[in-house]
């Protein structure tokens, strides 16, 4: 009995190398999703390490849409609770929506930032919606 | 009598079928493009989707590249974007421009006639539009500034159908 947990624990050290191994090679892999309206959602992370994504579409999509949009992008990127119910109860009335192009800052109660960049062109007919996690704002 | 009555019933019934039939004619194209797969051959490809009534296509490579596509649903008409997560060199840009050629145009005949137009192509004349003449149409490529934080590359393919 003894044994097996010994070979357990050993091979368990063993194995702790390669876990962080993977870990580190996924920081800056791309993940891809091809949702339901054909849109894609891929996120990655920077080379310090903060969280960000770029959505696909080749529509424009109206004020409520985007706005759901973003509040997903939060979800998946795991945001802060604050930030998610103060857009869930905001963003869609934000005016800036309304523009193609838009850079917009959003703030939790801890100060945390996280912002979207909108980017339209309706020439190539791509609608590209980018989100970044900045981190603490400096005071 | 029953003869006539019948008569005036099918006359009646015609012309509701006509009146509920004509506007779905008035509506409908004269010409669309076939929703399609362009990378179903590439040995890259991770998963894809075709939605067809909205002429859209979706890919993801294994790299982590992806491809969307646009079918004109009333028109002929289609535009390709090829975003790369890698900043590619000079000659691998050349290179990803020649596969996603090669996956784009609809026919092999039509590929092979301007494929070969982009042999020793100066990749910086891609920064303004490149038009390469087919068979019938004419394929027009893009290299653009990405606009997405993640890709580093974007291509752009336009297919520029016949005039008749």
């Amino acid at each position: 009995m003894m044994k097996s947990y010994i070979l357990l624990f050993t091979s368990t050290l063993l194995l702790l190398p390669l876990i962080s191994c993977a870990d580190t090679s996924s920081n800056s892999e791309v993940r891809n999703e091809i949702l339901p309206s054909g849109d894609i959602l891929s996120t990655s992370r920077t080379s310090d390490g903060k969280a960000v994504a770029s959505y696909f579409s080749t529509k424009p999509a109206p004020t409520e849409i985007l706005a759901k949009r973003m509040i997903n992008i939060l979800k998946t990127m795991g945001a802060s609770k604050s930030i998610i119910s103060f857009t869930e109860s905001r963003l869609s009335r934000n005016r800036r929506l309304k523009n193609e192009q838009f850079n917009l800052p959003l703030t939790d109660d801890d100060g945390t930032v996280y912002n979207f960049i909108y980017n339209s062109d309706a020439q190539s007919g791509l609608y590209i919606l980018n989100y970044q996690f900045i981190g603490l704002s400096k005071p | 009598m029953v003869h006539i009555k019948m008569k005036t019933i099918t006359t009646y019934l015609l012309l509701i079928f006509s009146v509920f039939t004509f506007p779905s004619y008035a509506e409908e194209c004269m010409v669309s493009t076939d929703t399609r797969s362009i990378m179903k051959s590439h040995p890259d490809l991770q998963s894809e989707k075709i939605i067809e009534k909205d002429g859209q296509y979706s890919a993801v490579l294994n790299n982590g590249d992806i491809v969307l596509a646009k079918f004109s649903t009333c028109s002929l008409g289609m535009s390709a974007h090829y975003f790369s997560v890698k900043k590619l060199s000079n000659s691998e840009l050349l290179e990803r421009i020649k596969m996603f050629l090669g996956q784009a145009v609809a026919s092999k005949d039509e590929a092979n006639k301007a494929l070969p137009q982009l042999d020793g192509y100066d990749v910086d004349k891609f920064k303004d539009a490149v038009v390469l003449t087919g068979l019938g149409s004419q394929h027009q490529l893009i290299v653009k500034p990405s606009a997405s934080t993640i890709y580093k590359q974007h291509i752009q393919y336009d297919w520029i159908p016949p005039e008749f």
